[in-house]
């Protein structure tokens, strides 16, 4: 490979490397995990063994992994999650602040025209939140909802 | 009464007949009668449709005269030996880094370069620490902090700072409470 | 009358060859549909799609009859297309390239029964809009439309086929029709 191309080429992967870097902290990461918690047995999933002691704060006996989503959205972007029965989740995260994002978490069920909950809050980054309370089949509805933002 | 911001994101289920019992009943109902759903209804028909049609169009165009024979053939073929399995898996992995050691030293040290540039560094400065003492306080607190909470339901709010955990109980009204 | 899936299961089981043709013959198309949504290319799909059948009937003898054959099927080309997918996207793209002739792009001029030029181009124009669409989609989210609006499958089936939670299926379908919607809002 001749000097001068060379050369090129590692300018090109510098600004690259930069470019991706301010890209990235642009995004923030939501990840909700839907569990479904019971007193119809002892079983507990296996997939929820990092959220066990924050679990400890319910006293079911049974805890279930029934949906997790993933997604990366921008600042200012609102993200919908549909739930199971019928129920969506939204949030939209305003801004990083202090190492906290702030969110604003809508709960919506069913056809009812009011928000089941509408709470603006921070949490800080990489941390969690829990919503609760909803009936599904045998059991209740708990949401950990966390958030990340690229540094 | 039902508004159509809500029932149009139940549509898809009620379309893909994953609604059950009253749910459905009142969501079809409501739709019947609600331009906007009827719409979004017809929208997501239109959808699956011009799916369908796409993907069955180019399924069309395929001759499968052969393809029992092209199976046949993938289950007489033996399996590779290990070591040509290694090697293919090599190639399809690594062909695209077949770099010559010159090049791969310029770009080992382009990255120690940036790394160097946008890593922390390890030396702080008074004004610094001071800063990122005060930044820890808040960041210590590691629970939720809620500005604003508004609900049409019964709202118990609680921290368990031990666990980190801070959670929003809407109830269930004809339930009554917390678990 | 045509015998079900498991009779024909059982009879590969025990060496029945025809048997054995008798489940392609009923599944290949749909197979190919599956991934040919997933790779937008006939010869990758085509080949795929005989690979899947080639690992369902090398590993029949595992299969429990508790799930149902088609499920197991699916999940089977769904994960060798994710595979030659991840594996195309490693390949150099001049190599890419020169191995796919114009008969095996998905984008050549089908033979569409309108004989007006002008509906000729608008279906074509349609047609590379929707694979455009869907091609944006990551694996999962393809998976997870193409299982549902193309195969008819329901959550719990979708479910089964890509071994997640029927939340899960529920939110991945919605997000991706969300994508679909806003790309072909036109024709919608």
């Amino acid at each position: 490979m001749r000097p001068s191309r060379l050369a090129l080429g590692c300018f090109a992967s510098v600004l690259l490397l930069w470019a991706c870097q301010t890209v990235a902290s642009e995004m923030v990461e939501l990840r909700i995990e839907t569990v479904l918690a019971t007193n119809s047995s002892q079983d507990f999933d296996n997939r929820l063994t990092d959220m066990r002691p924050q679990l400890r704060a319910f006293r079911y006996s049974s805890y279930r992994l029934v949906q997790e989503e993933r997604r990366r959205v921008g600042w200012g972007t609102q993200a919908d999650f549909l739930l199971p029965g019928g129920r969506f989740l939204q949030v939209v995260p305003k801004e990083y602040a202090n190492e906290r994002i702030a969110l604003q978490v809508m709960l919506l069920e069913g056809t009812t025209p009011t928000p089941l909950m509408n709470t603006s809050l921070s949490i800080r980054n990489h941390g969690t939140l829990f919503v609760g309370g909803r009936k599904h089949q045998e059991g209740m509805l708990i949401i950990r909802i966390g958030a990340a933002a690229d540094e | 009464m039902s508004t159509c911001s809500h029932a149009e994101r139940l549509v898809p289920l009620l379309s893909d007949g994953e609604l059950d019992g009253p749910l459905r009943r009142e969501v079809a109902s409501h739709v019947s009668g609600c331009v906007v759903c009827t719409g979004a209804l017809a929208a997501l028909e239109r959808g699956r449709e011009l799916l369908w049609q796409e993907i069955e169009e180019q399924v069309e165009q395929i001759d499968f005269s052969g393809f029992w024979e092209g199976v046949a053939e993938k289950l007489t073929e033996p399996p590779l030996p290990w070591a040509v399995r290694l090697q293919l898996w090599r190639e399809r992995w690594w062909s695209g880094w077949s770099l010559s050691a010159p090049v791969w030293a310029v770009a080992v040290a382009i990255v120690l370069f940036v790394a160097a540039l946008f890593l922390p560094r390890p030396y702080l400065s008074p004004d610094l620490v001071s800063k990122n003492l005060e930044q820890s306080a808040l960041v210590a607190n590691d629970q939720a902090q809620i500005e604003s909470l508004s609900s049409g339901a019964t709202v118990f709010l609680w921290n368990e700072p031990a666990n980190n955990t801070t959670v929003i109980w809407v109830g269930d009204d004809s339930d009554g409470g917390v678990p | 009358m045509e015998p079900s899936d498991w009779e024909l299961v059982r009879r590969c089981k025990e060496g029945d060859r025809q048997a054995s043709r008798e489940l392609v013959e009923r599944y290949q198309r749909k197979v190919v549909a599956i991934a040919l949504g997933m790779l937008h290319d006939r010869e990758d799909a085509l080949e795929v799609s005989q690979e899947a059948f080639a690992k369902v009937f090398t590993n029949i003898q595992q299969f429990k009859e508790e799930s149902s054959f088609y499920t197991w099927l699916y999940r089977i080309v769904v994960n060798l297309a994710i595979d030659r997918q991840r594996q195309k996207s490693r390949q150099p793209l001049l190599e890419r390239d020169d191995q796919q002739g114009d008969s095996d792009r998905i984008n050549a001029i089908p033979d569409v029964a309108s004989a007006d030029p002008y509906e000729q181009v608008k279906d074509k124009e349609l047609g590379q809009r929707i694979r455009a669409a869907l091609a944006e989609l990551t694996p999962a989210h393809k998976a997870v439309i193409l299982l549902r609006e193309v195969e008819g499958l329901s959550y719990e089936e979708i479910s089964e086929v890509l071994q997640c939670s029927r939340g899960t299926v529920m939110s991945r379908l919605h997000y991706a029709r969300k994508r679909l919607q806003s790309r072909l809002r036109r024709e919608l």
